[in-house]
């Protein structure tokens, strides 16, 4: 099956914008909602059916009823293959490691902080082929961001990991 | 070609393992202060075992919850306990009042939402059941309005 999976022809750059719904994972923010991981990308055809691109993503977690929200900026750079499943379809398996800024407030108490880590990650896409410029696809992505030791802000390894997971549809578009 | 991309998914592992192994130090409780949201993550396990952070003094910083409220603040009162918010993520932990319930509540009585503190006081176990399972958890014995400060 795998051996199957091959032969896509192959666009020289495209970008893509998706729009998801996000979960974080217990940790420091365990008590805040998801709700939006936003973004886009840039990517070029290295190699057969590897891409090289740079991408920027915000996450947008907030604490319900309450006045304090977080905003993780995650710019990073990805690696990614194309498999052809069908004529049409596609999926993309992709790697990416970056740089995340975790920008936490709290307005009733005008309270503001940034914190930052390494942040590496993985997502699968499906991809809905077009004749035209635009293909179309769903995602499932995982962010791993370990943050920076900052004892004011926590003392424990546990806070210092989150985890985001976000799944949505997002276009691409070809050049 | 094909090697720069070995070397790529090699560096990425490296860091992705070595950001995920790092063991937790034990707190250390006497010096400086902690945060509420540290303090209830890691004062918590087993009631079938002593645990490193039982009966230690500790200063903890964090808000008090509610204080702008006086039907709260009320109950707070009778109750002779408050709770100490972690504004940074909403987490936040009870501090009972052992001795000097009056000086104490006099101290705190007109203070802002907005005011920080700190408060010195001994971490107590509490027990409680999770399926079936009984587990420790924490709150803060607090006995002189001397261990209240403003930061």
């Amino acid at each position: 099956m795998l051996l199957s999976m091959c032969c896509l022809s192959q666009e020289k750059k495209y970008f893509s914008f998706d729009l998801g719904l996000s979960q974080n994972h217990k940790g420091f923010f365990t008590l805040y909602s998801g709700i939006i991981d936003v973004g886009g990308s840039y990517n070029l055809n290295i190699m057969k059916y590897f891409y090289a691109g740079a991408s920027f993503h915000l996450d947008y977690l907030k604490r319900t009823n309450t006045s304090s929200g977080t905003i993780v900026y995650k710019p990073k750079l990805n690696l990614h293959y194309n498999f052809k499943v069908t004529q049409r379809i596609y999926l993309t398996a992709l790697a990416a490691m970056g740089y995340s800024f975790v920008v936490l407030s709290n307005k009733e108490f005008s309270y503001k902080e940034t914190q930052h880590g390494i942040n590496p990650g993985v997502e699968l896409r499906t991809s809905w082929r077009t004749q035209g410029k635009t293909d179309f696809y769903i995602f499932g992505r995982y962010d791993y961001i370990y943050l920076a030791k900052d004892d004011d802000f926590t003392q424990l390894e546990f806070y210092r990991r989150m985890h985001l997971t976000s799944f949505g549809l997002g276009i691409r578009i070809k050049n | 070609m094909q090697s720069i991309f070995f070397l790529i998914w090699f560096l990425f592992s490296i860091i992705f393992v070595s950001s995920c192994k790092k063991e937790q130090q034990p707190l250390i409780f006497d010096e400086g202060y902690l945060k509420v949201a540290d303090i209830l993550h890691y004062c918590q396990g087993s009631c079938d075992e002593i645990l490193d952070w039982e009966n230690k003094e500790a200063v903890v910083f964090g808000h008090i919850m509610d204080i702008e409220n006086d039907g709260i603040k009320k109950e707070y009162f009778s109750k002779s306990k408050f709770y100490l918010l972690d504004i940074r993520n909403g987490m936040f932990m009870e501090v009972s009042i052992t001795e000097n319930k009056d000086p104490i509540f006099e101290k705190i009585w007109n203070a802002k939402k907005t005011d920080e503190f700190l408060i010195k006081g001994t971490l107590n176990a509490v027990y409680a059941f999770d399926n079936d399972e009984c587990v420790k958890g924490v709150n803060l014995l607090l006995n002189h309005p001397d261990n209240i400060n403003f930061k």
